[in-house]
């Protein structure tokens, strides 16, 4: 499951002793796996970690001036559907928006066929993002709560960032925070970084719009590297997979190594 | 009490209130004019009829009588908090018990209390027989067989014998059987009664005779069981000084919730509203309310929601007492509170999951303001502004309670007009908003069927990469034309697809960067000034 294999012993006890510090999953049933074999495998933990605050940050250029960033949005909505159906006990989803704001125009009948039904979602209009805020820390130390969301158009501080992240620890509730542009690469107290912008699709053979298709970076991760990948979203089947030239090109390669040409300019630090 | 206010203006006629008993409709009061010419209690309909061929009826309603009773007994309150209820069955009919033990030199005397009364009741329209007594029973007595309508009997003290023996059994409010029993007997008046020795009477009748005769003459005490006020949720504390620090007055609050929640848990009802009420030195006060979604007796939880708005509370000069109310409550039954020590058992937790849910709503709701916290909604319409909405999280309408033809027609949504995955975009914004399409032949791609080369929405150009469409959407047409008089200024775009029966042809198309847009174009011009094909493309939504 570690990128690096064939360490010490002591290494590795070492490791098990950081995680648990960090408080991060050591589990399968603390991970929400993204049905795609070349993600799960740059993530350390074979999967998205749940009970922990991601990033997921649009980008989609001349619509984040917008304020509208609907690829991430649909990124989170989908991993919160999974998430949903994978933790069946407590299914509530808890949506967090800024009022009279881009963020507050989702449309229903779409997060229906997103898996994200009428029962299954509760919105929380804040006034302003520190009710917004409020309103997301209340729902992380929810029990019944699944994963909360919070579309905030501001980049967080460090503090309030923490904050969220100790109570989605606190209440084993995962936590996404989602804006509609970054606006310059700061610290983060988020396990996960994702930076979603829409890519051109495939033409069809017939005439009309191929299958949605995302530029997926994962810009950082505590404890694994970050990468980059065009996947294709399937509206059928509400599932990823990789764009047709990178499946083509990933046969010969070996899985979880990545070429540097997949690699983007986006690479920083290693958290 | 003889007629209900109602049918004030027959009491002078002959007028009976008739019940059905046993296969006949028999009479079942009748005012004192109709006792006069002989209809009294008991005496069928038809017989009635022919004794007083004027008889005015009315139906007998118990369920009215026990609302008037409960409002005579309210205001029967100004003269003893100790008040009954006597008597709603079919002998002797009903009537209140006032306890007046000392009460009485209040109104001046015993006589004084009972004309007060006499007139009271007269100005409310009601004709009253009151009797006044040492016990209950020869209270009662007196009422019935001693006054008579305008002319209340009052029993001096310790003479129920003398008073009273010159009446008649019935008097003794005994069972019909053992009534007639006696008159058989030849026992027609209670002084027949008393001389008779004990004995045989209790082996001949039980209990039942001797126990009347003692309650009437005050040898066995009959205690009235009195309808207690129905008090107010409302608890209150005084401060002997002043408080000002936001602590005490959470640790007060506590308190009072404390003592509601114990109150209500006898009551076996929870708490939907309250009202948190600070009174100041200064005579300011102000008021905090909350209100939940469901019905509530945890202190916990109750205290959380005050916690919200009390921090930015100004003590001003300092605080000299606060009241907390409850304004609105339901009916909940009472619970165990968690008491198993360590795990949970599994269907604790399943009956425990939904009401954190519940709890954190409130608590939402409570910062931000109601109607903030929200469920999406899709509803059965064709037309994709009108097939979202939203509705409060936890109201009774989402629960399946909605009714049959509108919950037929959201299966019928549900089944076929649910939408293909992808069909509807992520974002819909809430007016179509006016794009300005690049003009056709700049860059047009010749290989795919394309409606326009690109467009540009809030100063951004986008050029279009592919296309798929139309989807024709009609609008509500039988919502009819457009109203002719509004001027065009109001008549805005939207007003003009929505209202007016517009027919709207939608594309998908994808941008060359990859983002995806819901554009409408309207095929016919609405207003001359739309006429050209500039103005009718419009964004209505944007895809992931």
């Amino acid at each position: 499951m570690h990128g690096v294999s064939g360490t010490s012993p002591k290494l590795e006890a070492l490791r098990t002793q950081i995680q648990k510090i960090e408080g991060l999953p050591r589990t399968a049933e603390d991970i929400l796996p993204f049905g795609l074999a070349h993600i799960d495998e740059t993530l350390p933990w074979g999967g998205l970690p749940l009970a922990c605050l991601h990033h997921v940050v649009g980008d989609d250029d001349a619509l984040g001036a917008s304020g509208f960033a609907p690829s991430a949005v649909t990124f989170v909505a989908t991993l919160t559907a999974r998430l949903k159906t994978q933790r069946k006990e407590c299914g509530t989803v808890l949506w967090c928006l800024p009022r009279y704001k881009a963020a507050d125009t989702l449309y229903g009948p779409a997060l229906d066929t997103l898996g994200l039904s009428e029962e299954a979602l509760v919105l929380a209009r804040a006034k302003d993002e520190t009710e917004a805020l409020w309103a997301m820390e209340e729902g992380l130390c929810c029990s019944d709560v699944c994963a909360v969301i919070g579309s905030l158009a501001s980049p967080l501080s460090l503090a309030a960032e923490r904050r969220l992240q100790l109570a989605a620890e606190r209440g084993g509730t995962t936590g996404f925070l989602l804006q509609p542009g970054l606006a310059a690469a700061s610290a983060s107290a988020a396990v996960t970084r994702w930076r979603v912008g829409a890519a051109p699709s495939a033409p069809p053979l017939w005439p009309g719009l191929g299958q949605t298709r995302w530029t997926l970076t994962l810009d950082r991760c505590r404890q694994g590297t970050p990468h980059s990948w065009t996947v294709e979203w399937c509206d059928e089947t509400c599932a990823f997979r990789l764009a047709a030239p990178l499946c083509d090109r990933s046969l010969d390669q070996l899985p979880g190594q990545a070429s540097a040409h997949e690699r983007t300019s986006a690479l920083r630090t290693v958290a | 009490m003889s007629e209900p206010a109602p049918y004030a203006p027959w009491r002078k006629q002959p007028f009976a209130v008739i019940a059905a008993d046993a296969g006949a409709v028999r009479i079942a009061a009748a005012n004192s004019t109709a006792r006069a010419a002989g209809v009294n209690p008991g005496l069928s309909l038809t017989d009635a009829r022919a004794v007083v061929p004027t008889l005015k009826v009315v139906e007998a309603d118990p369920a009215a009588d026990r609302v008037c009773l409960d409002a005579m007994l309210a205001w029967a309150r100004r003269y003893t908090p100790w008040l009954a209820i006597e008597g709603l069955d079919e002998r002797g009919g009903a009537g209140l018990w006032l306890d007046i033990t000392g009460c009485a030199h209040l109104f001046g005397g015993e006589q004084a209390l009972l004309q007060d009364v006499e007139l009271r009741l007269n100005r409310l329209g009601f004709v009253g027989r009151l009797g006044l007594a040492d016990t209950p029973g020869a209270a009662w007595a007196a009422a019935r067989c001693l006054a008579s309508d305008g002319a209340p009997a009052c029993v001096p003290e310790g003479e129920q014998r003398t008073h009273l023996s010159a009446l008649s059994t019935t008097a003794l409010r005994l069972s019909p059987r053992t009534l007639e029993t006696l008159n058989r007997l030849g026992v027609m008046t209670l002084a027949d009664l008393l001389v008779l020795p004990r004995a045989p009477l209790t082996r001949r009748f039980g209990q039942e005779v001797c126990l009347r005769l003692d309650q009437l003459l005050g040898r066995v005490d009959e205690p009235l069981s009195p309808e207690m006020e129905r008090l107010p949720y409302v608890a209150r504390i005084n401060f002997a000084e002043p408080i000002t620090r936001t602590e005490d007055v959470e640790a007060a609050l506590r308190d009072l919730l404390d003592s509601l929640c114990v109150r209500l848990e006898k009551d076996r009802k929870g708490i939907r509203r309250l009202v948190f009420e600070v009174f100041r030195v200064d005579n300011t006060a102000d008021r905090i309310n909350v209100g939940t979604g469901q019905a509530v007796r945890r202190t916990e939880h109750l205290f959380r929601l005050f916690r919200e708005k009390i921090d930015g509370l100004d003590a001003g000069f300092g605080i000299e007492f606060l009241m907390l109310t409850v304004t609105a409550t339901d009916p909940m039954a009472s619970e165990q509170e968690r008491i198993s020590i360590g795990t949970k058992p599994e269907s604790e937790r399943a009956s425990q999951s939904g009401r954190d849910l519940a709890l954190l709503i409130d608590r939402l709701e409570a910062r931000l303001g109601s109607g903030r916290v929200v469920r999406p909604q899709i509803r059965a319409s064709h037309i994709p502004e009108r097939a979202a909405g939203f509705v409060p999280a936890l109201s009774r309408a989402n629960q399946a309670t909605l009714p049959g033809d509108v919950r037929e027609a959201t299966l019928l949504h549900s089944d076929f007009g649910r939408m293909r995955p992808g069909a509807r975009p992520i974002h819909l914004l809430p007016k179509p908003e006016l794009v300005d399409p690049i003009p056709v032949g700049a860059s047009a791609s010749p290989t795919q069927v394309m409606p326009l080369p690109g467009f540009s929405w809030r100063r951004q150009t986008y050029h279009l990469a592919a296309a798929e469409g139309p989807e024709r959407i009609a609008g509500s047409w039988w919502r009819g034309a457009l109203p002719p008089d509004r001027s065009k200024e109001q008549q805005s775009y939207f007003t003009l697809c929505q209202d007016g029966g517009a027919v709207r042809e939608y594309w998908r198309v994808e941008s060359k960067g990859g983002a995806r847009f819901w554009l409408f174009y309207l095929p016919f011009p609405l207003l001359q000034s739309c006429a050209d094909h500039q103005a009718r493309w419009f964004l209505h939504g944007l895809f992931a």
